[in-house]
């Protein structure tokens, strides 16, 4: 699962400079614009078939914790 | 444990900010309910902030890359919409036999991106700005020397402001403004200023240099009103800066209302786009067949039947996009 949300980060968001790994700050290690983010957020709902909320997102800040929500979802 | 600094800290105030130009545009304008109150808080507080906030998520991308972001998700939705909004224009006005109209106020101001009189840009005069602040932005800040960055966002601002009266197509007094006001967000993420204590006093003055903005003059991108150049974007940036950081502790409160507010701010894009369009062409007179124009009662009706149409909208775009999100991913298996 990490793989897939890698390979979409890596696809929508321009982040050649960056190694992502589930310890991959989104805020500071990934940098991605507003605009981005929601593409990327967008593309990780359409691809698990889930809802992100705001208040969950809020809590969220590297890859592997979006993971784990994301897993945590489908469960 | 609550973070001040987070993914989605700056949802709230992009939600407020669009709440506010549809308040605005209910309020204001034709209805001129609450005069230029609204007018004022939204364009020189709310919509400079946007603009750093925006900034804030940036960073240094090859220029050929970032104008290509800047292409892809703020150039190509400008277009859309502005198109749309000029078919839409266009099919009401052959009806009324009245092309020369829709030439004066939908496409010659969209070709020209120009809000100068009567004009269906709209909204979308933001967008349009802040594709060109991007744009200088990671021209700018390819350049190594940070001294010679400073220097031209500060000719930007000035220029900008200088240039605003003359009322010139393509927004580019706009881009100019808005490009130092993005330039600023960047350096609030580098020096890590916002989660950094100030002194009670910066906010003061930062508080009374954007009272004296408002008071005393304009900060109006929208209508070309910035009536004291730099010395008014510097006091709107005031503003900005002090409304961003009092959102971000807002924003720690765990209010359902306040996650509704967030969902706008989030998805503030769709929002605006649909804003744009319905405040184009949706024909808002049949409403006032029922309701007074120009009260509160009318302003009111006008305000949540248009939150409604664009709620319906973000949402049914919402649903498109992951169903088209996941038939692509089927398509690969």
């Amino acid at each position: 699962m990490l793989e897939k949300i890698i390979e979409i980060a890596n696809r929508l968001c321009e982040v050649d400079d960056v190694e992502l790994n589930e310890d991959t700050s989104i805020i500071s290690d990934m940098e991605l614009s507003s605009l981005e983010f929601m593409a990327f957020v967008a593309e990780v709902e359409g691809m698990f078939n889930i809802r992100i909320k705001e208040r969950e997102l809020r809590k969220i800040d590297t890859l592997g914790e979006l993971t784990e929500l994301v897993e945590e979802k489908l469960a | 444990m609550k973070k001040l600094i987070n993914l989605t800290m700056f949802d709230l105030l992009k939600g407020v900010a669009m709440l506010g130009v549809v308040f605005g545009h209910s309020f204001g304008g034709e209805n001129a309910v609450l005069g230029d109150v609204v007018g004022k808080i939204l364009y020189s507080l709310l919509m400079p902030a946007f603009f750093v906030v925006s900034g804030y998520w940036l960073k240094k991308k090859e220029i050929k890359v970032g104008v290509k972001t800047s292409f892809e998700y703020l150039f190509v939705p400008f277009v859309i919409v502005v198109l749309l909004i000029n078919l839409v224009g266009l099919g009401h006005r052959l009806l009324q036999n009245d092309i020369s109209s829709w030439l004066n106020e939908f496409l010659i101001p969209s070709l020209l991106v120009s809000t100068a009189g009567a004009n269906r840009v709209g909204p979308m005069w933001f967008v349009f700005a802040l594709f060109l602040a991007w744009c200088l932005f990671y021209i700018v800040i390819s350049i190594k020397n940070q001294k010679v960055q400073w220097m031209l966002v500060l000719l930007a601002a000035i220029i900008g402001g200088a240039l605003m009266p003359f009322k010139l197509p393509f927004q580019i007094a706009q881009g100019l403004v808005a490009f130092s006001f993005v330039y600023c967000g960047y350096i609030l993420k580098k020096k890590k200023l916002l989660d950094a204590k100030q002194h009670p006093l910066v906010y003061i003055v930062m508080f009374l240099a954007w009272i004296c903005t408002v008071v005393f003059g304009s900060m109006n991108m929208y209508a070309y009103d910035v009536d004291y150049g730099i010395v008014s974007i510097i006091g709107s940036l005031c503003g900005a800066l002090i409304i961003i950081k009092l959102f971000l502790y807002i924003n720690l409160l765990e209010w359902y209302v306040l996650d509704g507010i967030r969902w706008v701010g989030r998805y503030s894009m769709w929002f605006l786009c649909i804003h744009a369009v319905e405040h184009a062409v949706f024909p808002w007179k049949i409403l006032f067949r029922f309701v007074e124009q120009g009260t509160v009662i009318g302003s009111l009706t006008q305000f949540l039947l248009r939150l409604i149409f664009i709620i319906v909208g973000c949402i049914v775009f919402q649903n498109v996009q992951r169903y088209w999100i996941r038939r692509k991913e089927k398509s690969k298996l």
